[in-house]
């Protein structure tokens, strides 16, 4: 008996590997690595242009630093950076894009080492939310994928990328995202933040603003700085890397940043700071009023960074002066940064309906009260208390 | 089939992985689609009255001991009643790993084998679910006893791994829908501990009836657990909305993991763990199927009756042509059919067979006073 059943098992498991396995090979060769995808407005509102931005596996990682910019012999097929090739085409969506592109290049298009999606400003103006579902239901997109909108054209945004310090453009891509921690320029904007904050009752979504950088030599580089609003699935503004700070002091996600203020000694002079969140920010929504009461209690830590001789360092008051200055510097920009979200461009996006929500008993009266709609007339109190830390080695 | 006794901790396990098999299908999205914010609220309050309900049967089945729900209906209704009885709950058992295993292949279909068909999948299921229970009920249950703690590792893993995607403000409004909705609608969401039907089997099977006791309230306790841990999981990290139907649940919180830069997408090592424990939920199911069909019909050899229920099992799950009528099977068949089979006949059979028994008992003691 045991022995019928060891010859049964073996012959199921040999049938196993003969039936799954090689009618359906499939190479490494056969596949084309997407690094990055770009999805521009079509020329007419029901198609979409799609940028495809695939990795040349035998240029990657090679020590070639050039990067020119040729076109190839399609006329859609350009020469991206020295190791990318871009391949755009006209399309009703993504996944019939990507069929096209499947058959040009004569390979099987494969997502998952796809580290950006960018979208023009223009359809991101006419909503990506069918795009976010699709790119969110793709098994082989990762969830940790970024999410940029670009001011200019995703096509050129895709052909633009010039990293000076690194070889490989994926490598770059994924090095460009993580500027954010000690610049708080932009915000981390994933697959997964960006549908979860489009689809939630408690705030909008918000994504890495991008845009095409040319020097007086005609050089052209992407840069990543600012946040790009949107307001259910569509982009409503942008706010630059100064109002980004803001935004990340509220969300809690800001890492560290150098603000530069006025000095509070002398007229015309600045005073840099290195700053960064000393305990979370505490935000809180008050809902007895009709219009919502918001109050934003922020706790830094600085370190003085620039030098000047109109002050002195180990003066108590000179200290609570530049305290003063610099407390009072983050609380008008937190309240410009309220204003302009609130009443520009009435999109909660650092998603403060999360402290509302806790007053609200049933999903329905919550639904009632509309806070996205409601964000809009709030009213806001900020409170800013800053630690200075001097930082010289000389006084 | 045989006479092999089980140890309490081995009827823990059967019954812990029939209950989280759904957890790892449909049962945390439909638990929160139906409950919204209010999902462990829910659970909470219906664990409570599973609690009762275990407590209740615990101690009619006492009344019979050595018996298990089919020797009690056949008891309470003869041969012809136990005969119906025997064969509605075979069907149950067969439909409700069809849905199970159709499911659980359409999601395997989905992420890995996009070019294999879903009905070489489920072959290949059914074929091994048929080998490990010609081996019997020992081999089950050191199958079962293997694989259970790596599926448990994978649930408290991928809960504490997905902690950065959570905004746990998601568990408010605190009373979801409503009160009515949380605790009197929301009682239909005990369809989630429908598995314990294997309780009813295991009494007679355990070595003490004291045992019985542990088996069915650490089972439940411990199920609670991972429940919670799977549907807060889900709920912190999902908008509501997208919780609505996914063949595999805890998929979705697999798909999102990434360990820092270096480990990302480790979801297929989560599919290692999850194949064998269906292996073993769909081998648990077979063999009270087949226990009950020997139980009813006396023969000698019920091996040669394995292949025929994996058969049955393998048309079963390709009678449906799409994904919508599996959901629509699991949603209505899997949910109604549960709550109406597990919850409310059983309890009513066993509650009338008790009565019946206390009424013999006191006509016997009457006849013994007259005598």
């Amino acid at each position: 008996m045991f022995k019928k059943m060891t010859y049964l098992i073996a012959i199921i498991i040999l049938c196993a590997i003969v039936f799954s396995g090689y009618l359906h090979e499939q190479d490494i060769d056969d596949s084309a690595y997407v690094i990055a995808l770009g999805i521009d407005a079509g020329s007419d509102d029901n198609s979409i242009e799609l940028t495809i931005q695939v990795a040349i596996p035998s240029e990657n990682g090679s020590s070639s630093s050039s990067a020119s910019s040729e076109e190839s012999s399609s006329s859609s097929s350009e020469k991206g950076a020295s190791d990318t090739l871009n391949q755009t085409v006209e399309c009703k969506s993504i996944d019939s894009g990507i069929n096209m592109v499947n058959n040009i290049i004569s390979k099987r298009i494969n997502l998952s080492h796809c580290k950006f999606i960018v979208f023009s400003e223009e359809i991101a103006s006419r909503g990506i939310s069918e795009y976010i579902y699709t790119l969110e239901n793709s098994i082989e997109l990762r969830s940790n994928c970024n999410i940029l909108v670009s001011t200019d054209d995703a096509k050129e945004f895709l052909k633009s990328p010039n990293p000076m310090l690194e070889n490989s453009t994926s490598k770059y891509y994924e090095i460009i995202t993580t500027n954010n921690k000690y610049s708080g320029y932009t915000v981390a904007a994933t697959l997964n933040t960006v549908y979860s904050s489009m689809y939630d009752s408690f705030g909008e979504a918000c994504t890495m603003l991008g845009k095409i950088d040319e020097n007086e030599d005609e050089d052209k580089n992407t840069v990543l700085g600012g946040v790009a609003v949107f307001k259910g699935d569509k982009l409503v503004g942008t706010l630059d890397v100064n109002e980004t700070i803001p935004h990340l002091i509220v969300t809690n996600q800001l890492n560290t940043c150098i603000l530069s203020i006025p000095s509070p000694f002398s007229e015309n002079k600045n005073m840099d700071f290195h700053v960064s969140i000393f305990s979370n920010t505490k935000n809180s929504v008050s809902i007895k009023e009709p219009e919502p009461h918001i109050t934003t209690s922020v706790s830094l830590v600085s370190t003085i960074l620039s030098n000047t001789s109109d002050f002195d360092s180990s003066s108590q008051e000179d200290i609570n002066k530049i305290e003063q200055a610099l407390s009072d510097y983050v609380k008008n920009e937190i309240i410009n940064y309220y204003e302009k979200t609130s009443k520009e461009f009435k999109a909660d996006i650092a998603g403060l309906g999360k402290n509302a929500v806790y007053n609200f008993p049933t999903v329905n009266d919550w639904k009632n009260y509309d806070w996205l709609n409601k964000y809009e007339n709030a009213t806001f109190e900020v409170n800013v208390d800053v630690n200075l830390e001097t930082s010289y080695f000389i006084s | 089939m045989d006479s092999y006794k089980i140890k309490v901790i081995e009827g823990i396990s059967l019954v812990i992985t029939i209950l989280l098999a759904h957890v790892l299908l449909s049962v945390p999205s439909a638990l929160i689609s139906q409950t919204a914010s209010s999902t462990l609220l829910n659970i909470l309050y219906v664990a409570t009255i599973t609690i009762i309900f275990f407590f209740i049967i615990y101690k009619l089945f006492s009344l019979f001991p050595g018996s298990n729900i089919i020797d009690i209906s056949g008891f309470l209704g003869g041969k012809v009643f136990k005969f119906i009885y025997g064969i509605i709950y075979i069907a149950y058992i067969l439909g409700m790993s069809a849905i199970i295993i159709r499911l659980f292949s359409e999601g395997l279909s989905l992420i890995s084998f996009s070019h294999i068909d879903v009905d070489f999948i489920i072959l290949i299921f059914i074929v091994a679910v048929g080998i490990v229970n010609y081996f019997g009920l020992k081999a089950i249950c050191r199958l079962n006893i293997f694989i259970l703690p790596l599926m448990i590792l994978s649930i408290v893993f991928l809960y504490f791994a997905s902690i950065g995607e959570y905004s746990f403000e998601r568990v408010f409004p605190i009373l979801g829908y409503g009160l009515k909705e949380t605790f009197v609608d929301g009682i239909s969401n005990i369809f989630a501990y429908s598995g314990i039907y294997v309780l009813f089997f295991i009494f007679p099977l355990l070595t003490k009836i004291s045992d019985f006791k542990k088996v069915g309230f650490s089972s439940i306790l411990i199920y609670t657990v991972f429940l919670l841990l799977s549907v807060s999981a889900l709920l912190f990290s999902i908008p509501q909305v997208a919780n609505t139907t996914s063949p595999l649940s805890l998929y979705i919180l697999a798909r999102q993991i990434s360990l820092g830069e270096y480990i990302q997408n480790i979801d297929a090592f989560f599919l290692l763990i999850w194949i064998p424990f269906l292996f073993a939920y769909l081998s648990i199911n077979m063999h009270f199927a087949l226990a009950t069909f020997k139980q009813l019909t006396n023969i000698k050899y019920s091996r040669g009756m394995v292949f025929f229920f994996c058969t049955v099992i393998f048309v079963l799950s390709l009678l449906s042509k799409n994904m919508a009528e599996i959901y629509m099977l699991n949603n209505t068949f899997y949910k109604y059919t549960s709550i109406i089979f597990i919850f409310l006949l059983s309890l009513i059979i066993l509650v009338f067979a008790g009565i019946k028994k206390l009424i013999l008992h006191l006509m016997k003691k009457g006849a013994q006073n007259n005598v």
